[in-house]
């Protein structure tokens, strides 16, 4: 069916939707991913015979191979302007890759195979490209604001230079408009004739005889030839149109030219000629961008920006276009929308609003291995992802230590009453009024890190952070943090209604604040949690893959989960969460996931209620502990043991239940499961002593 | 399943407390169930307590009832003291025989496939010579139901002693864990889960054993291509022409200055890349959180780098993330963008982040041992004169970065820790038992 696609491309070599010629695309309407365009266009390209790359000149802006070829010209053109002697090797060098590229453009993908060698002639092209690009002074005519910026910044990375205004400095002019031709600029070898202004001029008068007189009635319509300069478009029309449009255009540009119309900017394009400036048409300049950053041309054919919307409704039953369709998609994120078609564009595509992290594959060809979305905190120490925190000895530096803060803060304040009145006159100098509980606050740890006398432990750890807030400054805020009220007075209020004490009874219950709290909840309920959203579904199977043997990720967790619960006292391990649930908890938590409401709300809770956990800890372990005890009876009774077994491929709402059923009977009862198993048991048998 | 218990939950699996005659009902309950189901098993074997329950397994501790009838090479224990006890003393062992020989037993639930009780019984079987190594020292089955029966290792829980470890106690505890790593690392073997619960050291001892292998498999399980097995040219090559470089290239920008903030589709059609992510939270290699498709014996160093962090800062456990994005993060936080960046790409992944806390050139690992530790560093620590690392402390702070190397090719192998100063000096300078540990090896 790509064959059938192609063929009308194949007539037209400047294809229409060419995702570089960006202001064209604007008017048009795109039909089909430009994807296929871009392979297409070179399927579309007459074979890029040596004679003609040597005989140079053809139409600007023709295909990618010519594109190519130009580009090549481009430089000789440069050296003879700069003076500069080419080596004779170097010069075959980029003969050599013209060639390729060209030979490449015609075999489009058959070209992969093509050697490393044609590779390391192509990168030489770059290298020289790349080493005379500096001197290139642009000046960008007739193109859009935003697609002037973005070449600007292009070439600036090369080191070339952009000229807002026309003058003598320019050497290249890229256009979008129909560029006036080149007189013989080249010879056949493509190193005598100069490009200098005095040759150009000469040539020139040549020029108008071979206009076809036919075609002179068309002078009679200037309008006509104006749409066709400003419709781009037409570069792409077939190979007759376009050449009488080219001729069109000359007959015009002579037209001005006699009249003398210098206001006309057609002018500028054929200033720029006599000048002896390169002109190039912007999908030119694009190609010629892009071959510049490319490593593989001819891997990369395509770096173009497409519509999203082709890209993303594609067929994917084309496991072939997959892997294209995945990078046009990537592209288009990086480059925004190529076409009108914002509105389908955005909504199909979700963009990062907080803090993200964002890992993904280089490629685009298999979904990103991590996404999240934070929510932007106000203060960075308020956010939600792992970080950094204050804790007191032997606690896990990433979860906030509610009781080592409320220590800190206890003796902040000390610190505050001592110290801060001693200080306050001088600081009040320097910094005038100290209103704010966090500039006092720190305040106090300047006040205390001038008296290293005062430190304990404690106060060490602080102002050790302190001394660290030119690397990391969050950490500066962190210590103001107790002092901030509003997070722990409503934690108060949840706690008792919120909590229930089974989990708490862990020794370690306070290192895990999050998920410990949230395991309680659904897990009690007996039920696998339900409300697991696509991308944590997702993950789910990513992770089980590679474990032997099929099963669901939480199903086990949930299980052991739910046997702890009941069993209450088996201490520690009660921290065991289905994973599943926590992204869910993390999710609502980090916020803007789609994690159900309950689950959300449960996650706020959950915040909320690590705040002050701590002091109560001791009580709450005694509680619990004779919870535990009362509740037994009842427990044993519902202790339903939910999981999957690998066996019988399904899950169970009941282990005991479950091993006993017909079919798992029948598995564990049928010899041949356990052959192999058996063979290796066989050899585990445990050697008697011999008898003495 | 691929989660192993969180370090948190497991002190049943480091289960050190002799009291074993405060059993719970439950517990008691639970092992009457298991005697009855399995046939025969109170012949040999008297339960005495549950001692910890792992993703696929309750493990007991038991009286090995036929103790005397076997050979009982495994016996790591009776072998020392036979060897350093003088006669008399050995007559007063044998007047303590009563003292009941203990044996762990794992109970493998009854729901694990056959496949997967294979791989770890003849993962262990392969690795019955390895020092260091928990042996196997049998296993049965009666229909569905199979268990293996492993020494009773008498060790500390980690979490008792892991604030007051000092550097020497740290040789001792990595040469004997590297000595574990290098014997399953020589078979092929990644263990996949190496964290304090699962090996049990006794620091009087300075030996420990690795146990539980559930998660272990043989290097190139189920692995395909990864970028990071191209050599470094090709891997670079690769890179640059990939979409994002050029992406990047286009916009004129480098990954450290791109302000692009990056959308998804909201619908993805594309295959989700799958890898092995077998192991335990905070313990996963960055090559697991990048889900790289051809994992190394070298995820199990970085495992056993996050056990010296942990002893260095004094803080157990050092990471501990909800799921795998938080633990990269974590180690975002450490490292920094830039070599989480290079790391990322070694296995074609692009990694982003907007995340103030995530700093372009990270922590350096002198510092935040000094910082956990609640020690000065930096300008603050020349200001007051304060003492940085101890030479020790930044020997072995030089250890644990080579085991932190992000690039696992680059990483420390198990045999080259063993080569490492850091564990060659342990035993030097110190007194009495410990010298024969120099000695005997």
């Amino acid at each position: 069916m790509m064959t059938s696609r192609r063929v009308p491309l194949a007539n037209v070599p400047n294809a229409t939707n060419s995702p570089r010629r960006a202001v064209p695309a604007l008017n048009t309407k795109r039909h089909r991913s430009n994807a296929a365009d871009q392979r297409e266009s070179h399927y579309g390209q007459p074979p890029p015979a040596k004679k003609q790359i040597i005989e140079g000149e053809g139409l600007e802006g023709r295909g990618t191979a010519h594109g190519f070829r130009k580009v090549a010209e481009q430089k000789s053109h440069h050296q003879n302007n700069e003076n500069a002697p080419q080596s004779v090797g170097a010069r075959k060098t980029l003969l050599m890759a013209k060639e390729i590229i060209a030979s490449q453009q015609k075999s489009g993908e058959k070209s992969q195979k093509s050697s490393l060698e044609n590779l390391d002639t192509i990168r030489q092209w770059q290298k020289y490209y790349r080493r005379v690009f500096p001197s290139f002074v642009f000046y960008f005519e007739s193109i859009p604001d935003e697609i002037r910026q973005k070449a600007s910044r292009q070439t600036a990375s090369f080191g070339a230079k952009e000229e807002q205004f026309f003058s003598k400095d320019v050497t290249h002019v890229v256009t979008t408009r129909t560029i006036p031709p080149e007189s013989h600029l080249t010879s056949p070898d493509g190193e005598g004739k100069t490009s200098s202004s005095s040759e150009n001029a000469r040539s020139k008068p040549s020029q108008p005889k071979t206009i076809n007189p036919s075609l002179l009635d068309r002078l009679d319509q200037p309008s006509d030839i104006k749409s066709h300069l400003h419709q781009p478009k037409s570069l792409s029309k077939p190979e007759g149109q376009s050449n009488r449009l080219f001729k069109t255009t000359l007959q015009s540009i002579q037209d001005s030219d006699t009249k003398k119309l210098q206001g006309n900017t057609n002018g500028i394009l054929h200033k720029a000629r006599e000048m002896g400036m390169k002109i190039w048409s912007l999908e030119k300049f694009h190609r010629i961008m892009m071959t510049m950053f490319e490593s593989d041309m001819s891997e990369q054919p395509a770096n173009a920006r497409v519509p999203r919307n082709s890209a993303l409704t594609a067929d994917t039953s084309k496991s072939t276009k997959a892997a294209d369709l995945s990078r046009l998609l990537k592209n288009e994120k990086l480059n925004g929308p190529a076409d009108l078609d914002r509105a389908t564009a955005t909504s199909d595509m979700v963009q990062f609003t907080g803090c993200y992290i964002y890992v993904h594959d280089m490629d685009e060809q298999t979904r990103p291995v991590m996404a999240r979305d934070y929510k932007k905190p106000a203060n960075r120490e308020d956010g939600k992802w792992p970080q950094f925190r204050l804790t007191g000895p032997g606690r896990c530096p990433f979860v906030e230590d509610t009781a080592h803060l409320k220590k800190l803060q206890m003796q902040d304040k000390k610190l505050q009453d001592i110290k801060f009145q001693e200080q306050r006159a001088a600081l009040a100098k320097s910094k005038g009024e100290v209103p704010l509980h966090r500039t006092r606050a720190a305040t106090a740890i300047e006040a205390a890190r001038a008296q290293p006398a005062a430190e304990t432990q404690e106060k060490r750890a602080l102002t050790e952070i302190d001394s660290n807030v030119s690397s990391r400054p969050s950490t500066a805020t962190t210590t103001s943090k107790p002092l901030e009220p509003p997070k722990l007075i409503p934690a108060k209020r949840t706690n008792s209604e919120v909590a229930p004490p089974i989990l708490f009874g862990s020794a370690q219950a306070s290192l895990r604040s999050l998920p410990r709290f949230a395991g309680g909840e659904p897990v009690a309920s007996g039920v696998q949690p339900s409300n697991v959203t696509s991308a944590i579904r997702s993950q789910m199977i990513s992770s089980t893959a590679a474990a032997p043997g099929a099963m669901t990720n939480s199903s086990r967790e949930v299980h052991k989960l739910q046997r702890k619960v009941l069993e209450r006292n088996s201490g520690p391990s009660a921290n065991s969460m289905p994973s599943s649930y926590m992204n869910d908890v993390r999710a609502a938590i980090n916020a803007d996931m789609p994690a159900t409401r309950a689950a959300a709300r449960k996650a706020k809770e959950t915040i909320t209620r690590v705040h002050e956990d701590d002091a109560d800890e001791e009580n709450e372990r005694r509680q619990t502990k004779q919870g535990g005890k009362k509740k037994k009876d009842q427990a044993a009774e519902k202790d339903l043991k939910p999981g999957y077994c690998e066996n019988c491929r399904e899950k169970f709402e009941d282990f005991d239940q479950h091993v006993v059923s017909r079919k798992h009977r029948k598995f564990a009862l049928t010899l041949d499961n356990w052959k192999e198993l058996d063979a290796l048991l066989e050899k585990l048998v445990r050697p008697r002593k011999a008898v003495v | 399943m691929d989660e192993s218990k969180d370090p948190l939950e497991e002190s049943g699996g480091t289960h050190s407390d002799e009291s074993d005659d405060e059993i719970d009902d439950y517990v008691i309950e639970d092992m009457q169930k298991f005697q009855d189901s399995f046939k025969g098993i109170t012949r040999r074997y008297r339960l005495i307590n549950r001692i910890g329950e792992g993703t696929f397994s309750t493990v007991y501790k038991a009286e090995d009832l036929h103790y005397d009838a076997y050979q009982n090479d495994w016996d790591v224990e009776a072998k020392e003291n036979a060897k350093w006890s003088s006669p008399s003393s050995r007559r007063r062992m044998f007047a303590h025989r009563q003292k009941p020989h203990c044996v762990a037993i794992k109970k493998i639930y009854a729901t694990s496939s056959p496949g997967r009780i294979l791989n770890e019984l003849e993962l262990l079987h392969d690795l019955r010579d390895s020092t260091s190594v928990c042996p196997l020292i049998t296993a049965f089955r009666h229909q569905d139901q199979v268990i293996a029966v492993l020494p009773y290792f008498q060790h500390r829980d980690f979490r008792e002693y892991f604030r007051d470890f000092t550097i020497s106690d740290m040789r001792h505890y990595f040469h004997s864990l590297f000595t574990a790593l290098k014997a399953v690392h020589d078979h092929n073997i990644l263990h996949r889960d190496i964290k304090p619960t699962n090996f049990l050291y006794s620091p009087t001892h300075a030996r420990g054993v690795l146990v539980d292998f559930g998660l272990a498999e043989r290097q190139g399980t189920d692995a395909h291509f990864c970028t990071c097995q191209l050599d470094p040219r090709d891997r670079q090559y690769a890179v640059q022409s990939s979409a994002y470089s050029n992406s990047l290239v286009d916009r004129g920008v480098t990954p450290a200055t791109d302000t692009l903030v990056p959308a998804v589709p909201r619908s993805d059609a594309r295959a989700t890349r799958r890898a092995n992510r077998a192991g335990t939270r905070g313990f996963r290699a960055p090559e697991v959180l990048l889900k790289c498709t051809a994992q190394t014996t070298a995820i199990d160093v970085w495992s056993a780098g996050v056990i010296l962090l942990t002893l260095l800062t004094r803080r157990f456990p050092f990471f501990h993330s909800a799921d795998d994005i938080d633990a990269l993060i974590e180690l975002a936080t450490i490292f920094g963008k830039r070599r989480m960046r290079e790391a990322a790409l070694l296995h074609g992944q692009v990694f982003e982040t907007s995340i103030p806390t995530v700093t372009e050139g990270g922590h350096g690992f002198q510092k935040l041992v000094l910082w956990c530790l609640g020690r000065p560093s930096g300008s603050e620590r020349v200001a007051k004169g304060g003492a940085g690392l101890s030479k020790e402390e930044l020997e072995a702070v030089t250890f644990m970065q080579e085991c932190f190397e992000l690039n696992p090719e680059k990483r420390i192998t198990a045999d080259q820790a063993l080569a490492h100063p850091f564990i060659m000096k342990r035993g030097v300078g110190e007194e009495g038992e410990d010298e024969m540990d120099v000695v005997t090896t």
